[in-house]
């Protein structure tokens, strides 16, 4: 069980970071702290069993409700005004145009771009000044995008992965996964304003949900 | 000591009966049922089609016609009663002969299918086959038989990479996995019959079904490939099939006991005549020209829409390119123009031959005819200096 | 979608690899195929050995989802799209009419991610005293994004010269496209 205690280890130690810099991050100059609006999180969460794998629908149901909530709470408690993004509301043409748009955007975000510097220099592309359809729907500044990724090996499969090991000195690596990226958008230029990732922490349990929001929220600095 | 082949067929078979205990009978399902129990593989494959559902509504591969979506739902309406509000019609423009009914109710009919049944009774006969994968839950249970057997490739790794993911979230991984997930024999047989009753209810005529599959037969077999032409005589166009000759034979043994009356060809024809060339068109890209040919053939047969067929026929030759086809595009293409419905391209295809035997005005009199049947054409501007350059005018 | 981008993540840690994308700095460039452009600008090329889906390489400014000019000469007889198989793909053919090529844009697009692409506005074009043919090009990207794009294709010598931008409506579109115009007007062919 050597892996799965690994990996509950580093999942607990996430939460110990405390989210707190943005408190101090609240603005000083006078001008009223932005609002934020808190997009549905994209997350997905598979299960991997010795049969396969398939997409758990109450754990990505979980990991869901958990980021948003925590999300929309922490930034909140830092003296921010929250609004949800309603996903279940018929949105304009152009709206739906730009969260498939964002989700091209967040695929690229990360790439390594040699004539801009390489890694991390990618973070300047944006969703387009269409972003401000979101601004002007929900009255908000800013949107936070949250991506959650989530491979879960079953024990059965720790088990064959031992017996694999002894049986021929070789042991098939573990296909745990776990990463959380939130992207904050600028809804005036659709400019990325910040993105930061945290990988480990179990998204299902709501403990640990908190954890990794406090962690990606301390590379996000709020304004 | 044991060998390590032995070691690790030992810790294979241990794995196997690690996973082997899950059932894979799901019984038949009720009007309106929903999986209540979220952590069980039936709501993760609901929520895998939900999102294949709601990619494929953004994919565009939809044909959004209201008055066709409208016609072919009333038809899987006819066939599946009670459950008609369970199931929500999507038509894909896809050449392929299939349709599916995904346990969410997400119900696919490729226009490959549309074009290809003659009369409403075939469309009926396939929608009640598919209907009845959906009733007797037969993806669900293909599901659970091919998790429990899908144990070595997973402890291997070899099907779900770090990066890869094992789920499906996108309409296209989910085509693939239908294609890996056939249906058994069994229950492809179970479909066929009970889809036929199903149909026959409805108050089709219970020769269609044996009528479709001769049909896809015949074209299968004219196939250029010969894979195609395999899989046509072996195991039918989904894998695990049962051999066509062997389905067409029990449901025409069926339909012996079940009414049968003509179908109206000419009623389905004008259902489908407004999508007849674009439909083709994604068949003749293909250039699996012996089987489209058998196609447009049979389509010809029926006397109607002759300006459309012909044109598509001209199109086969063309790319065919044997020796001769030429000639015998030009005939079809021209033979096309004499009919009301022959498509402004029929114009420009004449235009594209008599350019290249170096029959300059005939070339010229063609692509003016062409504009002057598809004044917005979106070549307008090439055309117009196609004119230019083999008359020295402007058209 | 989600697994797209977890392989974004795990591409950008790939700096090991073998072939990596690099920078095309502004000024001539010497594509893979047989003809060169003037970059006005510095882009990121996506070399053909990383590209799986199709034959030529890639220039992108922000990543190949976002923006990307295709730059391939298609010998006689084979594709834009690579090769796979049991599937029937669209063949370039010397000798194709303008309109064959047009429809052998299209019908490749469709096959790697792409659907419901229309060309329109397509037109005769001269390149370096060459005559080729230009058109725009709608579409849709498999996630549901509304796409545009614009080709330059020179027929000649048994091989098809391309140069295919395509890149979302929103935004990405028309803050590319006057450089891309004037990478299709520096399409400069050998002697």
């Amino acid at each position: 069980m050597k892996h799965v205690a690994l990996a509950a280890t580093l999942a607990v130690g996430g939460l110990i970071a405390p989210f707190s810099a943005h408190a101090d991050d609240a603005p000083a100059d006078g001008h009223a702290p932005a609002q934020y609006l808190i997009m549905e999180p994209n997350a997905e969460i598979i299960f991997i069993t010795t049969g396969g794998a398939e997409v758990r629908a109450d754990w990505t149901e979980a990991a869901t409700n958990n980021l948003r909530g925590h999300f929309s709470d922490q930034i909140s408690s830092a003296g921010y005004t929250v609004t949800g993004f309603d996903s279940d509301a018929q949105h304009a043409d152009e709206i739906q145009q730009l969260l498939y748009l964002f989700e091209l955007v967040s695929a690229s975000a990360d790439l390594n771009m040699p004539h801009k510097g390489g890694r991390g220099s990618n973070h300047d592309i944006t969703l387009g000044e269409t972003a401000s359809l979101l601004r002007e729907h929900y009255n908000a500044d800013r949107a936070i995008f949250v991506d959650h990724y989530s491979q879960i090996e079953s024990g059965g499969v720790f088990m064959t992965q031992v017996l694999v090991g002894t049986a021929t000195g070789f042991t098939p690596p573990s296909q745990n996964v776990r990463a959380t990226i939130g992207t904050i958008i600028d809804l005036e230029t659709g400019d990325i304003v910040e993105r930061a990732q945290a990988t480990l922490g179990d998204a299902r349990d709501e403990g640990e949900s908190a954890g990794i929001v406090t962690r990606v929220l301390n590379n996000l600095p709020l304004e | 000591m044991l060998n390590s082949l032995t070691r690790l067929g030992l810790a294979a078979g241990l794995a196997v009966s690690l996973a082997a205990c899950a059932s894979t009978d799901h019984g038949v399902r009720s009007a309106g049922d929903r999986p209540m129990d979220l952590s069980s593989t039936e709501a993760s494959l609901w929520y895998q089609t939900d999102e294949a559902e709601s990619r494929l509504q953004a994919s565009g591969q939809l044909n959004s016609d209201p008055a066709l979506n409208a016609w072919v739902n009333a038809r899987i309406c006819e066939v599946a009663g009670t459950f008609c509000d369970d199931l929500r019609l999507y038509i894909l423009e896809s050449p392929t002969f299939n349709a599916s009914m995904a346990p969410n109710g997400m119900a696919i009919v490729n226009t490959g299918l549309l074009l290809r049944a003659e009369t409403t009774d075939e469309l009926a006969f396939v929608l009640g086959h598919e209907f009845v994968h959906f009733e007797e839950n037969h993806f669900l249970e293909r599901h659970a038989a091919m998790r429990n057997a899908n144990v070595t490739s997973t402890v291997l790794g070899s099907v779900i990479g770090v990066a890869g993911g094992g789920g499906l979230s996108s309409f296209g991984s989910l085509l693939a996995y239908g294609g890996a997930l056939s249906f058994s024999r069994s229950q492809e047989t179970e479909a066929d019959t009970k889809g036929l009753i199903h149909a026959t209810e409805a108050g089709y005529s219970a020769d269609a079904g044996a009528a479709i599959w001769s049909n896809l037969l015949d074209e299968l077999t004219a196939s250029d490939h010969d894979e195609v032409t395999r899989r046509g005589n072996d195991g039918g166009v989904f894998g695990t099939h049962p051999d066509i000759d062997v389905r067409i034979a029990s449901l025409t043994a069926q339909a012996a006991d079940l009414p049968v009356h003509d179908g109206d060809r000419a009623a389905y024809r004008r259902i489908i005549r407004p999508f007849l060339q674009d439909w083709l068109d994604m068949h003749i890209v293909r250039r699996d020209h012996g089987a489209t040919l058998a196609l447009v053939d049979r389509l010809a047969g029926q006397g109607e829409d002759l300006g459309v067929l012909q044109y598509a026929r001209g199109r086969i030759y063309a790319m065919r390119a044997d020796d001769g086809d030429d000639a015998l595009a030009l005939a079809e293409f021209e033979a096309a123009t004499r009919h009301a419905d022959a498509p402004a391209d029929a114009w420009r295809a004449i235009g594209e031959m008599r350019r290249a035997q170096g029959d300059n005005p005939a070339a010229a009199a063609a692509f003016q005819a062409y504009l002057d049947h598809s004044p917005q054409a979106r070549d307008r501007y090439l055309i117009e200096r196609l004119i230019t350059d083999l008359t020295g005018t402007q058209p | 979608m989600k697994r797209l981008l977890i392989c974004g993540l795990v591409a950008a840690s790939l700096s090991a690899c073998a072939v990596v994308p690099v920078a095309a700095p502004a000024g001539p460039f010497e594509t893979e195929g047989d003809f060169s452009v003037m970059l006005q600008k510095d882009w990121s090329r996506w070399p053909s050995q990383i590209n799986p889906a199709t034959n030529g390489e890639f220039l992108t400014q922000d990543g190949v989802l976002l923006n990307r000019v295709h730059l391939v000469s298609i010998p006689d007889s084979e594709g834009l799209v690579r090769a796979r198989r049991n599937v029937e793909m669209p063949l370039y053919t010397a000798g194709s009419s303008e309109f064959e090529i047009v429809e052998f844009i299209t019908s490749s697009l469709e096959m790697i991610g792409y659907s419901d692409v229309e060309a329109d506005l397509i037109r005769p074009a001269e390149f370096d005293g060459v005559d080729g043919l230009r058109f725009g090009l709608t579409g849709i990207w498999q996630n549901g994004m509304r796409v545009k794009g614009e080709a330059a294709t020179i027929a000649h010598d048994d091989r098809l010269d391309l140069v295919l931008f395509m890149a979302p409506e929103l935004h990405y579109y028309d803050a590319v496209a006057p450089e891309v115009e004037a990478i299709m007007n520096s399409i400069d062919l050998p002697d």
